[in-house]
């Protein structure tokens, strides 16, 4: 597939920021069976300090992508660099990626006090043999504060609420001082009041520990307020400037389906209203079913 | 049924009773410690599968051992192999998901049937050659514990402190991967030495307690301890506690119904084991309420 199409050197969001980059994929295709590639010639650039969106069908290969930033995939042709370097080969400073993966069932079960979970983060600068100490258990309970869980150290970690473990997630993230912060649709699963509690949070925390987002989700409306940079993939990526209006043709060609009457009607609305600038974080996502 | 006295009694008189207690003790204790871990990572069926897998080896070594009964070195030791070849491959399938045809479970599914089969092909082929012993089923099956010699309470104390220092040693390590694999692999834990050393634990504690409560019942006292354990408690390590404590309890008690009612030792501590999780399970439910 690739050899049809020979991978092209210049990144399909030319930014003209002079800030490093964070994240960088060239010409990266991937595939899990030789048939069916997951990404095709898949080219960005994530700069420091930058909040990249991403969303994209299921299957559309956005987890793959994730996968591949972290190290734990290696693409069969093009590179992937985060912070200057192959994710594969990181080892031990792959702790400067917080990861915040999707919820599971079976994370929920574990016996933990929210204080418990925040210092597993810890655990990797710690090395093999040592315990926790004070300045882990500050970092920790520092952490907890600031995604908004102070006082809740020693509640039991199964006991919060769906924003809240998000919250928990985050903390154990943000506790091993990432620069770069990748979250797997932290939003799911939440109400409307809780996605956009979790998005003004990112946003401050983003602040706080100068990071670099980068974030997979269903959620088109809220990416496209707070994200700085959108990116639609299905297969192949298609870029978007924050400036750019999703229009329901980009949104119907990236997720491959007719998008519901009512997002297309809510748009019309809304361009009445705004003018032909109607802000793109008022786009209601559509509602695939295939 | 003989009086908790008189077993004491028989106890301090017999040193076969003796090494029973002291085995069951070591066994319970390596079984019970790992538990929490087996419900948390949803391995029931892995443990189920060495159990079949520990049968298997004990079916090879019978075999090509002439003259060998299931106590010999030889034979343990083959078992042990045995199991630890599996147990590679079970780990390799079970890690990352395999991609192949067939699924994770159907093929621990196979390969642990497959162990049981050959091991009860080649026991019998064993004793048809040398029909001076007659296979005892009901030992391997349900456990032999009152044939216990003494370098087994050795090999059982070395292998149960094994256990025991290993999890002090890397509690947080393991801890971490039983949260989430991939994150303690992200956050710089060598994931993969503690995927392999976990399943080396869990084949050498299954062989060793195989001995005493069988084959067929060892997996589920790498369940039920870690189940009520963590029924009762809010942190990984007071469970572990707790289940250390149950799977001692559970062999002792198990071991004294088995010489008062004269029943197999393994059918006693299940059911003994059944009772603490059904017990903690209620507890835990009137709390809740």
């Amino acid at each position: 597939m690739s050899a049809e199409t020979p991978p092209t050197a210049a990144p399909q969001n030319a930014t003209n920021s002079s800030a490093a980059p964070v994240i960088e994929l060239r010409g990266v295709t991937f595939a899990y069976t030789r048939a069916a590639p997951v990404l095709e010639d898949v080219n960005f650039t994530v700069r420091e300090g930058e909040f990249l969106g991403l969303i994209g069908p299921n299957g559309g290969g956005k987890t793959t992508l994730l996968k591949l930033v972290l190290g734990l995939l290696a693409p069969q042709t093009g590179t992937v660099s985060v912070l200057g370097r192959n994710p594969c080969t990181l080892g031990r400073e792959r702790r400067l990626i917080g990861y915040v993966p999707q919820e599971t069932s079976a994370r929920r079960q574990f016996p933990a006090t929210v204080s418990d979970v925040a210092l597993m983060g810890t655990y990797g600068a710690l090395g093999l043999f040592r315990s926790p100490g004070k300045a882990e258990q500050e970092a920790a309970r520092e952490a907890i504060s600031r995604v908004g869980l102070g006082g809740l150290e020693e509640r039991q970690a199964h006991r919060l609420s769906g924003g809240q473990m998000q919250r928990l997630s985050i903390a154990r993230a943000l506790v091993s001082r990432p620069k770069l912060l990748l979250l797997d649709e932290p939003t799911s699963g939440l109400d409307t009041g809780g996605q956009s509690q979790l998005f003004e949070l990112l946003e401050r925390l983003k602040k706080e520990y100068a990071l670099t987002v980068a974030m997979v989700s269903h959620d088109v409306t809220a990416l496209a307020h707070y994200a700085g940079q959108l990116a639609c993939l299905n297969k192949r990526l298609h870029w978007h400037d924050r400036t750019e209006l999703i229009t329901e043709e980009v949104l119907s060609r990236t997720y491959g389906c007719e998008l519901d009457a009512f997002f297309i009607e809510h748009r019309r609305h809304l361009q009445e209203f705004h003018g032909d600038h109607a802000p793109a974080g008022h786009v209601h996502g559509p509602d695939c079913k295939h | 049924m003989a009086e908790p006295a008189t077993y004491l009694e028989a106890v301090r008189e017999t040193p076969l009773l003796q090494r029973a207690v002291a085995v069951g003790a070591l066994s319970g204790l390596a079984c019970a410690l790992l538990s929490p871990f087996v419900v948390l990572r949803r391995m029931a069926f892995v443990g189920d599968g060495m159990a079949h897998a520990a049968f298997g080896g004990l079916g090879v070594g019978l075999f090509l051992f002439a003259g060998s009964t299931s106590e010999d070195p030889s034979v343990q030791g083959l078992t042990i192999a045995f199991c630890l070849v599996l147990a590679v491959l079970v780990a390799r399938v079970s890690r990352r998901g395999g991609s192949g045809r067939i699924s994770e479970d159907s093929a621990i599914g196979i390969a642990f049937s497959v162990s049981m089969a050959l091991g009860a092909l080649l026991i019998t082929l064993r004793f048809r050659r040398d029909p001076q012993y007659s296979p005892q089923w009901e030992q391997y099956l349900f456990g032999n514990l009152l044939t216990v010699g003494e370098s087994q309470v050795w090999i059982t104390l070395g292998l149960t402190l094994a256990v025991v220092v290993v999890l002090l040693a890397l509690f947080k390590e393991l801890s971490f991967y039983t949260y989430d694999e991939t994150l303690a692999e992200l956050g710089g834990l060598p994931a993969g030495v503690l995927h392999y050393l976990f399943m080396l634990l869990l084949v050498l504690t299954v062989t060793l307690t195989a001995r005493v409560i069988g084959v067929v019942l060892v997996s589920a006292s790498l369940v039920l301890p870690g189940l009520a354990a963590l029924a009762v408690s809010k942190r990984l390590g007071p469970a572990l506690a707790w289940a250390g404590l149950l799977g001692v309890v559970s062999y002792e008690a198990g071991l004294y119904f088995s010489y008062a009612w004269r029943v197999p030792p393994g059918s006693a501590v299940i059911l003994v084991q059944f009772c603490f999780v059904a017990v903690a399970l209620t507890w835990a439910k009137l709390k809740r309420e």
